[in-house]
């Protein structure tokens, strides 16, 4: 029989209502479960609405789901809560006086379990599932105090991609410097197959297409049920973001690119002829129009 | 003034890595390299001390480190491109120290040097995450643990002798934050290119030396650090199944054949 925690869960201005939903799934069981949202403004202003929340309710737990910007938010309040820290969990389930976690390591090629004694705060990675309803209305939080950072100008991105976003999507489409600077075939695809589109930090670079689609370490750890990679060879640093990914497909003209080693499906072509083809193929199946 | 930088010594992220009996990273000074991200991290602390030398109040720039001894490798780089000053806080105690662990030794260590110094690092740069446990929120810990403002993910940076001014990417969009100083930032990978050393900074390397630390010098107690004191613990582990071979498919409708058949055409939105 496992104690029963206090659970808050605390989504952003922008958090889609699948991930939420995700959220709460794995609280489910925990214990008793409040949801937040908190505006827009500065970390330490997020942190500080947070760990209120978390007091007026007596909670021990909070949960966030994992981006950059969240980290440094659940930072900040797990300093001020005294809490321990357990980072892009899959899972979540309390033991007698702990909270247990499941995540990958090292790339995704370990599995750990990570447990915390006394309060927690979660930076929550869940399997969700597109579309998903949450069940909660989150009540919208007041923010608290900073510690100084000014939010001088916050810019949105032109035409902000349309489809899910990157790190919570389900199907992610990856193009490389084999597209040779047209990302259209890649969007097709995504966009047949309700995924999103990823990038290489190469063709990032190059320009190719914005820092928001970059998958790796300094962009977005991805762990889709489904990711497609064409015309990239697999360089340590796109792997290490995309190899916890469930099925992995390669599409290159190369077979002995460092991609085709950790693929469960290979197709050797050129990237721009198959993802066209592909997606067309696609959406005769899935009934959508072209 | 002064700008304190944070580095680490990581297993590189090409070699086999793995988790050791306790559940932690295995270190092996052999396949050990300084954390990618790290070099731009270098590099914006010594271009925020050019930028406030320029201004008329010059800087120094020191590194630190916490690890076990070959983690001395981390510092000696970054003395080598330019660095002033190298510490190493190295205790066998350590080990086993978490992210809120790792957060409290390093402000532990930097409110000694600031004692010893006898004024507050105006600014602390680190990188935005370590390539090995991928948590990327010591900085922010650390800004926490010393009281002062954080800024993480930082594409660029401005620092005066008063401020400091960041610009980061979201998931949106981007945006611009200033903070008053002294304040913590995190750089991104994509902030600056790490200069190469020069005849100068590798003779003024060799005289520096590196001053090492104990957990007891910094004024933390063994209870308090390593697996000890860390609120978090590793309970299970287990290397995941190599993937089989990949299976060939001829061409993008043997592709598509292949997706159906794993019920994967319909996962996504």
């Amino acid at each position: 029989m496992s104690a029963q925690r206090v659970v808050v869960i605390s989504v952003g201005p922008y958090t889609p209502d699948d991930a939420l939903a995700g959220l709460e799934t794995m609280a489910a069981g925990i214990g008793a479960v409040h949801t937040v949202r908190v505006p827009a403004g500065s970390s330490a202003q997020k942190a500080a609405a947070m760990v209120a929340a978390v007091r007026k309710v007596g909670a021990d737990t909070l949960i966030l789901a994992s981006t950059l910007i969240a980290k440094e938010v659940a930072a900040l309040a797990a300093h001020a809560l005294g809490a321990g820290l357990l980072i892009d969990v899959h899972t979540l389930h309390a033991e007698g006086e702990s909270l247990v976690a499941e995540k990958r390591e090292l790339g995704g090629t370990w599995d750990a379990t990570c447990a915390v004694t006394g309060p927690a705060v979660v930076l929550g990675k869940p399997l969700t599932t597109p579309g998903a309803q949450p069940l909660s209305e989150p009540t919208l939080l007041e923010l608290g105090e900073g510690d100084g950072v000014e939010v001088l100008e916050v810019t949105a991105h032109d035409g902000a991609a349309a489809g899910p976003a990157l790190g919570e999507a389900a199907v992610v489409v990856a193009g490389g410097r084999g597209l040779e600077g047209d990302l259209t075939p890649v969007r097709d695809l995504a966009d047949a197959l309700g995924g999103a589109v990823g990038a290489t930090r190469d063709i990032v670079e190059e320009g190719w297409i914005g820092h928001e689609t970059m998958v790796g370490q300094t962009g977005t750890m991805i762990e889709p049920r489904l990711y497609i990679g064409a015309g990239l060879s697999g360089a340590p640093h796109h792997r290490l973001g995309m190899q916890a990914a469930e099925v992995i497909v390669a599409i290159n003209t190369d077979p002995e690119a460092p991609i085709m080693e950790i693929a469960d499906l290979a197709v050797v072509g050129d990237a721009a002829d198959v993802l066209t083809e592909a997606a067309r193929l696609v959406r005769e199946r899935r009934g959508t129009a072209g | 003034m002064r700008i304190l930088v944070l580095v680490k010594q990581v297993p590189d992220i090409t070699s086999d890595r793995g988790l050791g009996a306790e559940g932690t990273l295995v270190r092996e000074s052999s396949q050990a390299v300084l954390n990618e991200l790290d070099e731009g991290a270098i590099e914006s602390a010594l271009r925020a001390a050019d930028a406030l030398g320029a201004a008329g109040t010059p800087a120094e720039v020191t590194a630190l480190t916490m690890g076990p001894a070959g983690a001395v490798a981390a510092v000696k780089k970054a003395l080598q491109v330019g660095a002033g000053a190298a510490v190493h806080v190295s205790d066998d105690s350590l080990a086993g120290s978490d992210a809120v662990v790792t957060a409290r030794v390093l402000a532990a260590a930097a409110r000694h040097l600031e004692e010893a110094n006898g004024e507050p690092f105006a600014l602390v740069v680190a990188g935005m995450s370590a390539l090995d446990g991928l948590g990327s929120v010591v900085p922010a810990l650390l800004a926490a643990e010393l009281g002062r403002p954080i800024i993480s993910c930082a594409t660029s940076l401005e620092v005066t002798p008063e401020t400091v001014t960041a610009t980061r990417e979201t998931p949106t969009g981007s945006e611009r934050l200033r903070a008053p100083l002294p304040a913590v930032v995190s750089v991104s990978d994509t902030i600056a290119a790490l200069r190469v050393p020069n005849f100068t900074t590798m003779m003024a390397a060799r005289k520096a030396g590196v001053t090492t630390l104990t957990a007891a010098d910094v004024g933390l107690a063994a209870h308090e650090v390593g697996a000890a004191g860390s609120p978090t613990r590793i309970t299970a582990h287990a290397p995941r199944p190599p993937r089989p071979p990949a299976q060939v498919l001829d061409g993008a409708g043997a592709l598509v054949d292949a997706l159906a058949e794993r019920g994967l055409l319909e996962v996504g939105a």
